[in-house]
């Protein structure tokens, strides 16, 4: 015990075992599991592809839904429009892990459509691939479109508003370029701060669905390493989803100014 | 702004990816034909590592054999029969045992199997500090004698030798792997498989494709077999319903709806749950020296109710530790200790505690949620207040093992010889024997069954059983039935005093 203790640098005071971490993860070496000896950095690597393919199916699955159906709604409003709110508010309402389960029930058990559980690597087989994702980004995108083309919706209304789409109009420009071009356009810095606080927010969501559905990603090895008390694999997540996290505001920030003059002057 | 050209092109690949989706089948698994099938396993646990020296048994022994060949093979009833070792046979004082091995095996790096190679593994599963490398303690030395035999020397009799060279510290590893850097990922044995890492992604999958040179054909049911490592008890059965894999561990708790779902169920006796008193002695808490107040508690448990509550009635009640399938086993003993709360607190008071006294145990989430506070309200009416001492599921077991607590809840497995539950928990020098107790009576009784051929054996060991129950020793509430599911693609055997089936026990369904 002592010996192990002296081998990971356990005999050390605290504050000199987090400098000699830090200085070892700032150089990009995060250090080897307490548990099997593995590289942290190997370890995530190995996961982060499951994570991110579902958290950026996720956010691409739930932006292309919710702008159809988010501007459908502010355009035409009516029956559509009340159709559109009665989604947002089921998805609101039911949790993404209770539908994964009945999507898991339904679908793949019943139908055995789509395969309940695992990952295939795109590497190894590209479809494959494409399948196992297909049920854990359905589940977790109702819940952000739900929020997300209500902000689009009501983005859309506010803008179609304004003087200016209607000096546009006048002119005669046609509908669907007023549509992209401006009403879109305009009604983007709000709707990407929301999709990246889906994103950030689909990091932790992402630990509930790799469980159900038996993926390997970075949440459960979060789960795993938390529970074995494997601290280096622990401070090794952590870190990376803070850099992701940092970069996904980033892109934002660069995205919204790229958009929109007035957020580069500003 | 996106160009009509690439939105196009994005549709066809979609379109593309569709029609490849819809091409491929999603439901691996078995074919009907034996030796072409492929066996998908859905597993509850990972392994940190593939050298034998730092292996597992439990669960783990499915990703472990299809690999390493055993000297001795467990047959489906828990006992040895032959596998690396042709025979075997202990001197007259069992202190001795030598072993015949085959002529004609070679690891798959090449190597020849021989006495030398089984000498160089059993030396290092004993010098290499892994979980189990108490399973060879006995094992003084081992001697090559020819290329195909092999004599151990053992300091003192030890009846479940046998037995465990079935499992971990038997696992027959290519010598050569020894000093490989990577012989944590890359198992090498004589095994009837082989680790494909190309088609292995630790967490996701490990894959065994056949061994074209194995000497055993008949062992090589399946062309291919593939372990999932899913830690979800609901991942794991909404796999099998959908025919991602064709067999799995399980617990009591989704018997009935596996049952509705008309998946093959296979029960057998699992572990058996209860209090077990390291502090018989007295040194951390003074009231367990008296076995009045250990058989009070053995009766302030309303054992039949939590079995039927907690477990849901898989399972069955108990007084004794020993498995039914050991020479030990009485089955009177089961009854022994009924539900008293009279009994229980009269027993209290003779021994001076009707006041009854405080009784600190670990408890942690991996414990179910229920267990806890119905012993803390069954002890509790007998005025034994249990202060739990809520520990991390990772070092529960290291705790319980810790020397701080007088006594522990918890689930040990029913070896099929009687030996194996001596050695884990009776014996002086026993992992949890934790605070060392023992008695002039039990130790003239181990050395009685140390000396006793296996045929004069058992009422040895019903003595011992009998002297167990009778001062209390442990509380033992119940054997737990476990459960293992399959799919119809495959048969499958139970295996005795294992936690899973072994691989060998998995046939193609005819």
């Amino acid at each position: 015990m002592a010996r192990k203790s002296v081998e990971l640098g356990l005999d050390k005071p605290g504050i000199v075992q987090y400098w000699n971490w830090l200085s070892h993860a700032v150089r990009g070496d995060l250090g080897n599991s307490w548990n099997d000896g593995e590289s942290v950095g190997f370890l995530i690597l190995n996961r982060i592809p499951v994570t991110l393919s579902i958290a950026i199916g996720t956010i691409v699955v739930s932006v292309a839904v919710s702008l159809v159906i988010g501007m459908a709604a502010g355009v035409r409003r009516g029956v559509l429009d009340r159709i559109v709110q009665v989604i947002s508010v089921g998805g609101l309402v039911f949790p993404g892990f209770w539908l994964a389960l009945v999507l898991v029930v339904f679908i793949a058990i019943n139908l055995g459509i789509l395969p309940a559980t695992g990952y295939t690597p795109f590497t190894q087989d590209p479809a494959g691939w494409f399948l196992s994702l297909v049920l854990p980004v359905f589940s977790l995108a109702l819940g952000a479109v739900a929020g997300l083309s209500q902000q689009i919706r009501s983005a859309t209304i506010a803008t179609l508003e304004k003087d200016y789409i209607r000096t546009l109009r006048s002119r005669g420009l046609p509908e669907w370029l007023v549509l992209l071009r401006h009403v879109l356009r305009n009604a983007a810095p709000p709707t990407l701060t929301i999709v990246s606080l889906n994103f950030i927010g689909l990091m932790s969501g992402a630990v509930m669905i790799e469980q159900i559905f038996a993926l390997p990603g970075i949440g459960s090895l979060a789960v795993t390493s938390t529970t074995s008390g494997d601290i280096p694999v622990v401070m090794g997540t952590v870190i990376i989803a803070v850099i992701i996290v940092v970069l996904v505001n980033i892109a934002v920030d660069l995205v919204n100014g790229w958009l929109n003059p007035k957020v580069r002057l500003s | 702004m996106i160009s009509r050209r690439s939105v196009l092109q994005g549709f066809a690949a979609g379109t593309v990816l569709l029609g490849i989706s819809a091409c491929s089948s999603n439901k691996p698994g078995a074919s009907a034909v034996a030796g072409e099938a492929t066996l998908t396993l859905g597993a509850g646990v990972e392994p940190l590592s593939f050298d034998p020296a730092q292996s597992r048994e439990a669960q783990f022994v499915q990703y472990f054999q299809p690999v390493f060949d055993t000297l001795i093979r467990r047959t489906p009833d828990g006992q040895p029969g032959p596998m690396l070792a042709k025979s075997w046979s202990y001197n007259a004082d069992n202190t001795e045992l030598s072993f015949v091995l085959r002529d004609d095996v070679k690891f798959s790096d090449g190597e020849a199997f021989n006495a030398a190679a089984a000498k160089a593994n059993l030396d290092r599963f004993k010098t290499a500090g892994g979980p189990l490398q108490a399973q060879l303690v006995s094992l003084e030395s081992v001697t090559a004698k020819d290329a195909t035999t092999l004599v151990l020397t053992l300091s003192t009799q030890d009846p479940s030798l046998i037995v465990n060279l079935g499992g971990p510290s038997g696992y027959m590893q290519s010598p050569k792997q020894f000093t490989n850097a990577n012989i944590k990922t890359q198992p090498v044995g004589t095994g009837p498989y082989k680790l494909d890492r190309s088609q292995t992604t630790p967490g996701a999958q490990y894959t065994y494709v056949k061994n074209e040179n194995y000497w055993n054909k008949e062992l090589q049911q399946f062309a291919a077999i593939v372990i999932k490592p899913m830690k979800d008890e609901n991942a794991r059965i909404n796999a099998l319903r959908s025919g991602q894999i064709d067999g799995m561990i399980a617990t009591a708790k989704t018997i009935s709806e596996a049952k509705k779902s008309k998946i093959n169920v296979v029960e057998y006796p699992g572990d058996w749950q209860g209090f077990t008193f390291f502090d018989r002695a007295g040194t951390l808490a003074p009231e367990l020296k008296d076995p009045r107040v250990r058989q009070a508690m053995n009766y302030a448990i309303d054992k039949k109710t939590i079995l039927e509550k907690v477990g849901l009635g898989l399972g069955e009640v108990t007084s004794q530790i020993f498995s039914p399938e050991s020479s030990a086993y009485i089955k009177d003993l089961d009854t022994a200790y009924g539900f008293d709360i009279a009994k229980a607190k009269s027993l209290m008071a003779e021994a001076g505690f009707a006041d009854g006294f405080t009784l600190s145990m670990p408890s942690s989430s991996s414990m179910d949620p229920a267990m806890a506070p119905v012993l803390r309200d069954g002890l509790a009416q007998i005025g034994i207040k249990v202060d739990w001492v809520d520990v991390s599921a990772a070092a529960y077991q290291a705790e319980q093992q810790s020397g701080k607590y007088p006594a522990v809840f918890a689930g040990f497995g029913q070896p099929a010889v009687g030996w194996g539950a001596v050695t884990q928990l009776i014996a002086p020098n026993a992992a949890w024997n934790v605070l060392k107790s023992t008695d002039p009576t039990i130790e003239a009784l181990l050395r009685k069954i140390r000396l006793a051929s296996d045929a004069d054996a058992g009422p040895v060991y019903q003595e011992l059983n009998k002297y167990l129950v009778d001062q209390a020793w442990f509380a033992p509430f119940f054997r737990v039935t476990q459960p293992y599911y399959t799919s119809s693609k495959v048969s499958v055997v139970a295996q005795t005093g294992q936690a899973v089936p072994s691989i060998y026990n998995f046939t193609p369904a005819k």
